[in-house]
């Protein structure tokens, strides 16, 4: 099979893109600002899937299993029984918080969804009402 | 004598587990002892597949590990106490200053990871690294033991399985190219940068064009909604799709209705999404990167630079020249031969041999 000479092939694409005086005008990523540090625009789905994490994770872990060779895990194990009497209690309690904050938006998605459960409604009333008020114009001209 | 195979975490449909399974299946019909530990299992697998670390088997001196390093994790120091023999498999550890801006647990991660594999660098007898680029890495950190490249194990049966037909069957036979890149939303893949390639393909050659994002955004969700602002930015939220974490059949369809594979990443420890695009003769285009090239070695087209424009005309050409197109499917054919199941399956029992012969003369 004869080699396929991709060199040669870019050289025309290149000479197509100059002739045709194509250029890449397309933002950047980089002038894209991080949703993070941005004003968010509501997604539904994005608002589950965050919700879902924090569920999973408003609680702390204080004990965790250490890293590193034998005297370096030791080390780190004098350190956290020294730390501890200040380490545990503060921990505690921002898992408590964390635990109130989570309820808190366990509670804006049921809010959420209430609202829309009833602006669906209110759209299936109007569309029967709308339909109803037309069938009673229909009605009213036939009889005029 | 014992073969145990640890890893971090054994999860379904990831490339690292997916070896472990694999050459934990070749070792049993070689007749060694095996087994596969892990320190997290995904529940959705076969209880049988795999143990927790905390239930290993005692090891005596002639037994082997067969550790795969991928990222950071306790085991990657715990391993050097085992009194055993210990073969390490360096499947590559993405740099943390990717993850900086997006997510702090994979930036922890990577970089504990880095520092694990320095650790090992004297701890470990001998290595396989997936690719020559991955190798060097570790010559790079330090590892003075032998190492060979071995690529992944790859179980191209699985690929036989049936597709799921409702993707086909939406996004097949419209007359749109339907331009593909597999793999977890993640940012050293670069997905922003095909994003780029694909409006600008779009823009200038295709309005009938789609591009899918296949894989999931566990842990970078911020990466991901920066991704998706990017795509609303250039208002193609009608033609960019995010599938999240799919079903393996979906996957195995979105590769069927694929036109083009774009791979844009700049880090891969060996990048198997390339091999699924081969197998399912996708043409593949791709910027060399890390170990893109040595995985691609010669099939698919590989270009020097990231250039946008040129990547879109690439495209372009690639859709509207079906001799071109054909010849390059019919390289990356070739290029998979070498990567037969049965190939590297007896390359890695011929290191396996070679590394236990070695204990014995010494």
């Amino acid at each position: 099979m004869s080699e396929i000479d991709i060199e040669k092939i870019m050289d025309e694409i290149r000479e197509d893109i100059r002739r045709k005086g194509y250029a890449d005008d397309t933002p950047s990523f980089e002038e894209i600002e991080n949703p993070e540090q941005a004003g968010y625009q509501y997604s539904e789905a994005e608002y589950q899937a965050i919700l879902q994490e924090v569920n999973a994770n408003y609680n702390i872990v204080w004990y965790r299993e250490l890293e590193g060779g034998f005297p370096a895990r030791f080390l780190k194990k004098v350190i956290r029984k020294l730390t501890s009497f200040l380490g545990v209690p503060a921990v505690v309690d921002q898992s408590n918080y964390n635990a109130l904050v989570t309820r808190e938006f366990n509670q804006l998605s049921g809010y959420i969804q209430a609202q829309k459960d009833e602006l669906d409604r209110c759209h299936q009333e109007i569309a029967l009402l709308t339909d109803k008020v037309e069938a009673l114009e229909k009605n009213q001209r036939n009889f005029t | 004598m014992k073969i145990i195979q640890i890893l971090t975490t054994i999860a379904y449909g990831d490339a690292v587990s997916n070896d472990a399974v694999a050459l934990a299946d070749t070792l049993q019909r070689a007749g060694y002892e095996t087994g596969i530990y892990a320190e997290n299992i995904d529940p959705r697998l076969p209880e049988e597949l795999a143990g927790k670390t905390d239930s290993l088997p005692s090891l005596k001196g002639e037994d082997i590990i067969i550790y795969h390093l991928s990222t950071g994790s306790p085991l990657n120091y715990q391993i050097a106490e085992y009194p055993c023999r210990k073969l390490m498999i360096y499947h590559n550890i993405t740099p943390f200053s990717y993850f900086e801006a997006y997510s702090y647990d994979a930036w922890k991660l990577c970089r504990s990871g880095q520092e694990g594999m320095r650790f090992l660098a004297d701890k470990v007898d001998y290595c396989l690294a997936d690719s020559e680029y991955n190798k060097a890495d570790l010559i790079k950190a330090g590892y003075s033991c032998p190492i060979d490249v071995l690529p992944i194990l790859i179980p191209f049966a699985d690929y036989e399985k049936e597709p799921d037909v409702a993707v086909i069957k939406k996004y097949s036979d419209d007359r749109y190219v339907n331009i593909l890149f597999t793999g977890r939303i993640a940012s050293n893949k670069k997905q922003e940068d095909v994003i780029r390639a694909f409006a600008l393909y779009r823009k200038l050659y295709n309005p009938r064009a789609r591009l899918f994002l296949v894989g999931s955004y566990n842990g970078m969700e911020r990466y991901c909604s920066r991704l998706k602002k990017y795509v609303r930015e250039l208002q193609l939220e009608n033609s960019v799709y995010f599938t999240g974490h799919i079903s393996f059949a979906e996957i195995l369809a979105y590769y069927r209705t694929a036109d083009v594979f774009l791979c844009m990443s700049e880090h891969e420890g060996f990048c198997v999404p390339l091999i699924e695009a081969m197998y399912f003769g996708v043409p593949v285009i791709a910027c060399d990167s890390s170990a893109i090239g040595g995985t691609l070695n010669g099939a698919g087209v590989l270009l020097k630079e990231k250039n946008y424009l040129e990547t879109a005309g690439m495209i372009q050409y690639m859709t509207t020249h079906p001799a071109f197109r054909e010849s390059v499917v019919k390289k990356q054919y070739e290029r998979l031969q070498d990567l037969e199941h049965d190939k590297i399956e007896k390359q890695f029992l011929d290191y396996l041999d070679a590394f236990i012969r070695r204990r014995n003369f010494s």
